[in-house]
């Protein structure tokens, strides 16, 4: 069930979880507004191979991937300037990095709405940005 | 006061008065010499051999001096000096002698050039060698050095002068003729004189300590040069020099001193500053300014008057206007060539050439009119100074004076302001002279007073320094003079004795009286006019009718033309006029002026009218007098019996009486002075015009009870000749009498053996008179004597004791004064030892108490009259103390001691006892001070307690506690902190803290703490640092520090309190790290089981389906959940997880395990493993081996490779179960174990659809280091 509407239609997503179950969630809600999603992926090596060799247009990390905190890929994407959402079960609670710290943030659980939201305002103000200036 | 013009004296030499002074033979000479110079050089010799010798070469050498006249020849004298004086001053002009002016080279006469005459003594060698460092080397003057030398060395003064100039500089050889801009120097035991440019050496003439090698040379200087001899005084002792600045000056030269306070021996500047001669007293480095001042002056060079007189602008009258309007004395009686030459002298001092510009500086510099003045004055003292006006004196008082003295009267002369009493001496030798020239003895007495007694000492004494007198004839000096051993002179006591010195102020004490002479000579032209007034008219006064006023030469009477007659205008000799007035009759007159005027009073009374008309009618005439023959009251017709005399008026009865009355008037009176009541005689010869005898009644009036002296003379005509009672009666006489009327001749005869026989009598009463009086005299004069002698000695004597009492009254003030600071002192101490309240006791040497304060009181029963009684006899109000044995310790060893004391009170007190200490270091008793210390101990008691009580404390508690200096080092520190720096005590205090423990308090969170916080906030508290050492673990602290502030005695402390929280720390962080790890795994399985639901929902076909599936899945989960807490989330066997995982699927047996070794397994892996087994065997279940009632699932794995290359193959295998179909769709389940190997295990699995069964096969890494790692914030690095 696609939403054709979404504004998410069509981007690339990368998702990075090291849960299967939770992975397979992301990427259902995912297809679901559109997006192609890349991935997912369970570790940070995977991620920062899909990160070299793929155009992204946002990625969903979590923040602990096995036990490792995920920093080293947060670092890596904003020096690559791709947004992303940090997915976790820490709520608010401070991270291992600035880089994860200060980004957008999704808490597990979610639902629907609020991912598409959160979703939309982290990777949708660039694009729409640079649409704006393809045409 | 003597000032004159000595040396215009000598210029005018006025013919009158020292031509009558002097005998005919020296008229003569003195005629001659002014009329024919010449002739009298062949005489000099002639005239030196005469007595007058002396006399004559000293008018000679002024007769020279003033007129220039040179004369040849040497006049040998007494004293040698004044032929050198006497020789140099015949030579003193010698272009005015001809035979010496072919010889003198025009140059050379004297007064070419300046010489500059140098006197100095002790001292003067560096003084002169920086005069001659200062002097110029052209200056065009010669400088000629006179010192005293001693005559036995050979002076290196030559030596060490030439090393201070350029100029050469030679030692003086007779006759070596100076020249400018060089330098002479005196040779030892010489005497210098300079003579028309020659210096000339002579073997001096007075013994060897009476020279004069300073002054002598200055003279000569004086006469050589004139206004070009400059004389200079430098340091040195004695008074040389001083008589020959004298000539200096007057001769117009100038004199400099150097300034006394520069010298090393003032006494010689300072006399010739004293003397008045000095103008100028300079340091001897300004004194080459002021010689070349002046000598460039146009007056050196010509001191003519026409030089100011004729100036364009201002004249001399106006100098002398402005004199008489400022200074009030008038010199218009001076010779203007006198005053012009010496005001431009003044000029060139002042250093101008101008008389305008002169007259801008007198009129401005009040101190230069008086300069000015003193110098037209010369204020010089002298005997003989100014000498025509004494000549002029001698000739029109002294002389008359003594002509007119009788016999054994005194002559009586005053001088008031003698001074040093020169002026004295000299009237007194003046008299003298005359007096033996006349050959008359008379009495002398000169009262010479001055108000200051300085200068009286020095007048008694009678002393003069040689200079002073050395210019005296030879003859008076002789005559006057004793020579002492000294360079003095001593007035010889024949004069000493006529003259009296005392001290007297003319203006405010009374004056001397019934004087013959008063000299006030330069007294009134210091005085203002209304003081002059005053002083002229006690000159009036103090003189007897006909009295001399002797004034100075710029003095007058003024309009005071009515009290003085003028005898020499010239020479200011005035006479005493006006109403005669005999001070005695006077005072005689004055008494008896009261008596008739009182009688007059009172009525007349008809009794006494009748008494008097009676007496007039019938009593005889008569005369009142007293035993003086001083007439008191006239009676009745007197005239034939009394007449006054020509002359004054007198009431001297013997005077009164007419020519032969006076012998029976006398005799009666006499008889009745000797004791007779009533005495008549006859005279013999007749009164006046009567031929009548008179008789002569002489009674005693008054009784017992008004005994008065008064006699009654009454003279009665003798008519009956009748023989009187009393009467002195020969039988010879009685006979003639009898005989009387026969014969005139007997009467002739009768007459004249009366008279001779009162001849007789009367020259026996004479000669009796005579000789009591000659007794009586020479009593009197002895008494006189004595009382003179007396006198004298009370005059010393007073004046001792006038200094005495002056140095009493000095000393007096000074013990005042010191009386008073004592006092002070006393009370100063008294409040300090009162008010300070500690109980102070001062015992003398013998424990007696001298002194103490009232706290004493308090320890002792005393009393304030206690003082005195030994210490030991009091009671003492404390226990111990030994304060006797304590202070005599202190007496006898110096011992000082101290001890606390318990008082009876309770009160504690330091008893310190020391020696008692005189200022000149004496012990004369000890000192014991009681210094409340009651409040000191038990503050100290509370100190001690409160220190304990805060040590135990700080021991105690657990915390570390130190307490580090203002420079952080350790002070001290409890055993915690030595125990958290692991390190003792020894290591420890006295180091900084950041060296402590290897340095791991060098951290910069305590640096800040302590350098930067703390001295701003004075307390911190909970400041957490962490401190990291390399060999110990980690350590939290919290601390809490604190500023002690010092006091004066004791600096900054810090106080550091700290509290090991690296527990509380650790174990809170742990915490943290858990809630945090739950939230995110609780939160982490809800959205698995979100996924969980998604995903099952969008597979199922109903929810039945979905509701069974679900509730299996969520019991999976479940079920990895218990084997990950089962494991305590730490490793995990594999058969455990695969058994736990496949519980609700395991029914009898169906499923089978063949494994080799259990795996141990990381806890993250359960969750997929339970899942991936929980779908498999649900597919089983459902479609496969255990879904029918027979098949078998059997689980096998192994463990291929090892260590990190490890990795675990995995196969489940079915059989035994219904047929299996291959399905159409790889179903949910299928997919999700394949991908979740791979995902999740990072495997690699596969399901096969195998005929006789299903079978998954998985191969996926065994991780070895599955360590568990939060993923919150642990730590910032």
């Amino acid at each position: 069930m696609p939403k054709a509407s979404s504004r998410l239609a069509g981007l690339r997503v990368l998702v990075v979880d090291d849960e299967l179950l939770v992975a397979l969630h992301i990427e259902t809600l995912l297809e679901d507004l559109g997006c192609e999603v890349i991935g997912p992926v369970p570790t940070i090596e995977k991620a920062l191979a899909v990160m070299r060799d793929e155009h992204l247009d946002g990625v969903l990390l979590d923040a602990n991937l096995d036990g490792y905190s995920s920093a080293p890929v947060a670092a890596d994407l904003r020096a690559r300037g791709v947004p992303f959402v940090v997915v976790t079960g820490y709520g608010q609670l401070e991270l291992a990095s600035p880089a994860l710290t200060d980004a957008p943030r999704l808490s597990k659980p979610f639902n629907d709405t609020e991912f598409e939201a959160t979703l939309t305002a982290a990777f949708c103000a660039d694009r729409r940005a640079s649409t704006t200036i393809g045409q | 006061m003597t000032a004159t013009l000595a040396a215009d004296a000598a210029v005018e030499v006025r013919p009158a008065a020292p031509a009558s002074a002097f005998k005919p033979i020296e008229a003569d000479c003195i005629t001659a010499l002014r009329h024919r110079p010449k002739l009298l050089e062949s005489r000099v010799e002639h005239f030196a051999a005469t007595p007058c010798g002396a006399r004559v070469a000293d008018l000679f050498r002024r007769m020279s001096l003033a007129k220039g006249v040179g004369v040849s020849g040497k006049i040998p004298s007494r004293r040698p000096r004044t032929v050198a004086a006497a020789e140099v001053s015949a030579r003193a002009r010698p272009e005015h002698r001809k035979p010496r002016r072919d010889t003198d080279p025009a140059g050379v006469r004297g007064g070419a050039f300046p010489i500059v005459g140098i006197g100095m003594s002790a001292g003067g060698l560096e003084v002169a060698i920086a005069f001659l460092r200062a002097m110029p080397a052209d200056s065009g003057m010669g400088f000629v050095f006179v010192q005293h030398l001693d005559p036995t060395h050979e002076s290196m003064l030559a030596d060490l002068l030439a090393r201070a100039t350029t100029m050469p500089v030679s030692r003086i050889t007779d006759g070596m003729r100076v020249e400018p801009n060089r330098v002479y120097v005196i040779v030892p035991a010489k005497t210098l004189v300079i003579e028309h440019g020659l210096l000339r050496l002579t073997e001096p003439t007075e013994p060897r300590g009476q020279r004069h090698p300073i002054d002598a040379f200055f003279s000569a200087l004086a006469m050589d040069r004139t206004t070009k001899a400059i004389a200079v005084i430098l340091s040195g002792a004695g008074s040389n020099g001083t008589a020959g600045l004298q000539d200096i000056k007057q001769f117009g030269g100038m004199c400099i001193a150097q300034d006394p306070k520069t010298a090393k021996f003032d006494s010689m500047p300072r006399h010739a500053i004293n003397s008045g001669a000095i103008d100028l007293v300079l340091t001897a480095e300004m004194m080459p300014d002021a010689l070349r001042r002046y000598v460039d002056h146009s007056y050196v060079e010509s001191p003519k008057p026409e030089v100011i007189a004729t100036g364009p602008g201002a004249e001399l009258g106006d100098v002398l206007a402005l004199l008489r309007t400022r200074g009030g004395h008038d010199f218009g009686a001076y010779k203007p060539n006198t005053l012009s030459r010496r005001t431009h002298r003044r000029m060139s001092l002042a250093g101008v050439e101008q008389l305008d510009d002169y007259m801008a500086i007198l009129d401005r510099t009040p101190g230069e009119v008086t300069a000015l003045t003193r110098d037209l004055l010369i204020n010089v003292t002298g005997f003989f100074r100014d000498p025509e006006a004494w000549d002029a004196l001698d000739m029109e008082v002294i002389t008359p004076l003594v002509e007119k003295v009788e016999p054994d009267q005194s002559i009586r002369a005053w001088v008031p302001a003698c001074s040093t009493g020169e002026e004295a001496y000299t009237i007194a030798m003046l008299l003298h002279e005359r007096g033996e020239a006349a050959g008359k003895r008379f009495g002398v007495k000169i009262f010479a007073t001055d108000p200051a007694e300085h200068n009286l000492g020095r007048a008694r004494k009678g002393e003069f320094p040689a200079s002073m007198v050395e210019s005296l004839p030879a003859g008076r000096l002789a005559r006057f003079f004793d020579k002492g051993d000294d360079d003095y002179y001593r007035i010889k006591p024949k004069i000493r004795e006529t003259v009296m010195f005392a001290p007297q102020n003319l203006l405010t004490d009374p004056p001397y009286s019934r004087m013959d002479l008063v000299s006030c000579r330069n007294l009134l032209i210091y005085l203002e006019p209304d003081a002059q007034e005053r002083v002229l008219s006690l000159a009036h006064f103090a003189l007897r009718e006909g009295g001399y006023l002797f004034l100075g030469n710029a003095e007058t009477i003024g309009q005071r033309g009515h009290l003085f007659s003028t005898v020499s205008k010239r020479w200011r000799i005035y006479r005493r006029a006006g109403p005669a007035r005999s001070p005695t009759l006077d005072v005689r007159a004055w008494s008896l002026r009261d008596a008739p005027t009182a009688s007059s009073k009172a009525a007349p009374k008809i009794a006494e009218i009748a008494l008097r008309s009676l007496a007039e009618r019938f009593a005889p005439a008569s005369v009142l007098i007293d035993p003086n023959f001083h007439v008191l009251h006239f009676h009745g017709l007197t005239e034939d019996y009394l007449s006054q005399p020509a002359g004054a008026p007198t009431l001297d009865l013997l005077s009164l009486t007419r020519e032969g009355l006076r012998l029976p008037v006398r005799g009666a009176v006499r008889k009745v002075i000797e004791g007779a009541r009533s005495v008549t005689l006859r005279s013999n010869a007749k009164g006046g015009a009567k031929t009548d005898r008179v008789l002569v009644t002489a009674s005693a009036l008054g009784d017992a009870r008004n005994a008065s002296d008064l006699i009654l003379v009454s003279f009665a005509k003798d008519q009956g000749a009748a023989p009187v009672k009393g009467l002195r009666r020969t039988p010879r006489a009685a006979a003639l009498q009898g005989r009387a009327e026969r014969s005139a001749e007997r009467d002739f005869q009768e007459e004249l053996n009366t008279t001779r026989d009162e001849l007789r009598d009367t020259i026996e009463q004479f000669e009796t008179t005579n000789e009591e009086l000659t007794a009586a005299n020479e009593e009197v004069t002895s008494i006189n004597e004595e009382l003179q002698s007396t006198n004298e000695e009370l005059e010393s004597s007073k004046e001792e004791l006038q200094s005495l009492n002056e140095e009493l009254n000095t000393v007096n003030s000074q013990l005042e004064r010191k009386v008073a600071e004592l006092e002070d002192a006393g009370d100063d101490l008294r409040n300090l030892l009162t008010g300070s309240e500690i109980a102070t006791i001062f015992l003398d040497v013998r424990m007696r108490i001298k002194w103490f304060t009232p706290a004493v009181k308090s320890l002792f029963d005393l009393i304030d009259k206690d003082v005195g009684r030994p210490i030991g006899n009091f009671t003492q109000k404390f226990t111990n103390g030994g304060l006797v044995e304590k202070a005599q310790a202190a007496i006898d060893r110096l011992e000082t001691s101290e001890e606390d004391i318990l008082a009876d009170t309770g009160q504690r007190y330091l008893l310190r006892v020391l020696p008692y200490r005189t200022g000149d270091n004496r012990i004369a008793g000890a000192v014991a001070t009681f210094i409340d210390i009651t409040d000191l101990k038990a503050t100290q008691a509370q100190i001690a307690d409160a220190r304990d009580y805060a040590e135990a404390i700080v021991e105690t508690i657990r915390d570390p506690l130190v307490v580090l200096t203002a420079d952080l080092r350790v002070q001290s520190a409890n055993a915690a902190f030595y125990a958290l720096l692991e390190a003792g005590r020894a290591k420890t205090v006295g180091q900084r803290i950041y060296e402590l423990g290897g340095g791991k308090w060098n951290i910069p969170q305590l640096r800040l703490l302590l350098e930067e916080m703390l001295p701003l906030q004075h307390q911190i508290s909970d400041f957490e640092v962490e401190l990291a050492a390399p060999r110990s673990e980690r350590r939290w602290l919290t601390l809490n520090a604190r500023r002690i502030e010092g006091g004066q005695n004791r600096p900054d402390l810090i106080l550091l309190a700290m509290e090991d929280i690296s527990a509380r720390k650790d174990s809170s962080h742990h915490q943290d790290i858990l809630i945090g790890e739950l939230s995110h795994r609780v939160k982490n399985t809800l959205t698995v089981v979100q996924s969980l639901a998604t995903q099952t929902l969008r597979r199922s076909p109903s929810l039945e389906v979905f509701g069974e599936a679900f509730q299996g899945r969520l019991q999976a989960l479940g079920r990895a959940h218990d084997t990950i807490i089962e494991g305590n989330w730490r490793g995990i066997g594999l058969r455990d997880l695969v058994e736990q995982a496949l519980k609700p699927f395991q029914s009898a047996d169906r499923i089978a395990y063949r494994q080799s070794v259990d795996v141990e397994l990381q806890p993250q892996l359960s969750l997929a493993l339970t899942m991936i087994l929980h779908e498999l065997a649900t597919n089983a279940v459902k479609y496969g081996a255990l879904s029918g009632a027979v098949g078998q699932v059997v689980i096998s794995w192994r463990l291929e490779g090892a260590g990190a290359a490890a990795r675990v193959a995995f196969d489940w295998t079915e059989r035994g179960g219904p047929v299996v179909k291959r399905p159409t769709h790889r179903g949910h389940g299928v997919n999700f174990v394949e991908r979740s190997v791979a995902y999740d295990l990072n495997g690699e699995g596969k399901v096969e659809f195998a005929a006789e069964g299903v079978k998954a096969v998985m191969c996926f890494p065994l991780p070895t280091a599955g360590i568990f790692t939060p993923a919150t914030v642990e730590e910032s690095d």
